[in-house]
């Protein structure tokens, strides 16, 4: 007996246009976020600022990656 | 392409491990996980790009939300391990719970210095956790003795901890400096010490801490100790006694020649042979006990609050009772919750009650008393050759004479008054709702015997009382 089939993640069309430079940044926000994450935390644990003190530097990546789809959404 | 990649490094680091088996492989891991949560973004930044340069569909989301709670765990689990390893406190203080540490195990070292002093020193014990026992001797020095617990998951934590918190005494002959450094424990590892301290009988002695006991005997001079989560023994200080603690414990002290001054709240307190004054600030909440308080007595609660000129027999207070023998006045309890007993006292009486009955029998001579209970009974025994002025009267209920014809009673259908005197201080007793006896107080009484436990109300009693009559049948 085979298994059901297994359905793919929900795909966007390909940027072949500004529209498509609209959801690749939507996709690299999250990638983004997760890498000034490690990035604080690492500056935490090696005697920087500690992360208690700079997580708003993640809600000001979040916020310029909202400004920037939105400024591509405008632009198409 | 995080995954194979992880799978790779976890290989590389396993056999790392294995080939150098002194390799701290936790402790990097402890310190370098968030380098996990960057190459995972660079990764997935470049996986998008190369989509997105070879017209593939891309993903709606960078990250989904499986994979940010995935990201939190491990989170959780790389600040946990930084935490445990001891690299920082990642978590408030340590991890406890009810008390209990929960990581590791205790490492004992041994704590060992000594310092010349004058005859007088002031001692200063800083930023203190743990059991101190401070005496006071002959000598003209301090001295320190005792152990130091680390609690840390494996010997070179506790090791670390033990370098990084030295036992300091500095300053002069006139002022020792005791400096334990506990605060400079990094992380989880909770360091606390036991230490007997052997000081000049004239020291002065200041002491800063928490969690732990201060027990100090034979000291001529002052103590002031601030302090948390503290018990405080004290016996034979000759100077006055400060004691800022939120919460204590518990405080003890016997044969002080000075004044003790008690803030914070806290359970129980017990003082005895007290030379000064008294004074008492806070929530106390346990049982509190004073016997033979030569100087005065203020004690302030949200409950209750409590002062007299002195207490040279004893006040004992259970939950919800008041009972006191052999004060002397200006005496003045005021309380919401508590039955009041007291008896042989002198000089003027004023006790105010919201819930709760109250018995007094007052020694010769009569001063003026003023009772007031607003839901509850009062019982007023006299002694048969008594001067007084008595005027009593209930809201609601009925008045008991059984003193006297001297005294006379008028009742109506609801409250009564009885009144009645032969040139003495004046008497008020006054019950707004509940019941007043006064009568005669026999010879040789013993004081009365306080009220332990919760109050059972009447008809809770006759409840009580049917269903045990069933429980028989």
């Amino acid at each position: 007996m085979n298994p059901p089939p297994v359905n793919p993640p929900p795909m966007n069309p390909p940027p072949m246009n500004s529209g498509g430079a609209n959801h690749l940044l939507r996709a690299l926000s999250g990638p983004l976020l997760l890498t000034t994450l490690g990035v604080l935390l690492t500056i935490d644990y090696n005697g920087g600022i500690t992360f208690s003190r700079s997580w708003p530097v993640l809600l000001i990546v979040f916020g310029l990656c909202r400004v920037a789809e939105y400024a591509s959404a405008r632009h198409a | 392409m995080f995954a194979p990649l992880l799978l790779i490094g976890l290989g590389l680091v396993f056999l790392a491990r294995n080939l150098q088996p002194d390799l701290r492989l936790m402790d990097y891991l402890a310190k370098y996980w968030p380098l996990l949560l960057v190459l995972w973004g660079v990764l997935r930044t470049f996986e998008i790009l190369f989509w997105a340069s070879g017209r593939q569909p891309l993903p709606a989301r960078g990250v989904t939300g499986g994979e940010w709670m995935l990201v939190l765990l491990l989170c959780f689990f790389g600040s946990t391990l930084h935490a445990v390893r001891g690299f920082s406190g990642w978590f408030p203080g340590t991890i406890e719970l009810g008390g209990l540490d929960v990581f590791g195990e205790s490492y004992d070292y041994a704590i060992n210095g000594e310092m010349t002093s004058s005859k007088t020193p002031h001692v200063v014990i800083e930023s203190f956790r743990g059991n101190a026992r401070i005496t006071g001797t002959g000598g003209t020095s301090v001295k320190v003795t005792g152990h130091k617990a680390v609690r840390s998951i494996d010997r070179d934590g506790a090791d670390r901890a033990d370098r990084e918190t030295p036992m300091e005494l500095t300053g002069d002959a006139g002022t020792i400096v005791l400096r334990t450094n506990q605060n400079r424990s990094s992380g989880l590892r909770q360091v606390t010490e036991d230490v007997e301290i052997a000081v000049p009988k004239g020291a002065s002695i200041e002491a800063h801490g928490r969690n732990g006991d201060f027990d100090i005997q034979d000291i001529d001079g002052a103590v002031a100790i601030t302090s948390q989560n503290t018990s405080v023994r004290l016996a034979d200080i000759g100077g006055a006694v400060r004691l800022d603690l939120a919460p204590s414990q518990m405080v003890r002290a016997v044969n002080l020649k000075g004044s003790l001054d008690l803030q914070g709240g806290g359970g129980d307190i017990d003082l005895e042979n007290i030379g000064g004054g008294v004074t008492i600030n806070g929530p106390y909440t346990g049982n509190v006990e004073f016997h033979n308080l030569a100087g005065s007595i203020h004690l302030t609660g949200p409950q209750t609050e409590f002062s007299a000129e002195r207490i040279p027999g004893d006040v004992r207070m259970p939950l919800r009772n008041f009972n006191a023998s052999n004060l002397v006045g200006p005496v003045r309890v005021q309380t919401r919750l508590r039955d009041v007993q007291i008896s042989g006292f002198t000089n003027a009486l004023e006790v105010t009650v919201d819930n709760g009955d109250i018995e007094l029998r007052p020694a010769l001579p009569l001063s003026r008393m003023d009772v007031h209970t607003r839901t509850g009974n009062i019982t007023l025994a006299l002694p048969r050759d008594a001067r007084f002025s008595l005027s009593a009267s209930t809201g609601m209920g009925r008045i008991l004479n059984q003193f006297g014809p001297s005294l006379v009673l008028e009742e109506t259908r609801r409250n009564a008054t009885l009144r009645g005197a032969n040139g003495g201080a004046d008497v008020m007793l006054r019950s707004d709702r509940g019941e007043i006896t006064v009568r005669e107080a026999s010879p040789n009484e013993p004081p009365f015997e306080p009220r332990f436990g919760p109050r059972v109300l009447p008809k809770q009693l006759k409840s009580l009382k049917e269903f045990s009559k069933k429980l028989e049948q």
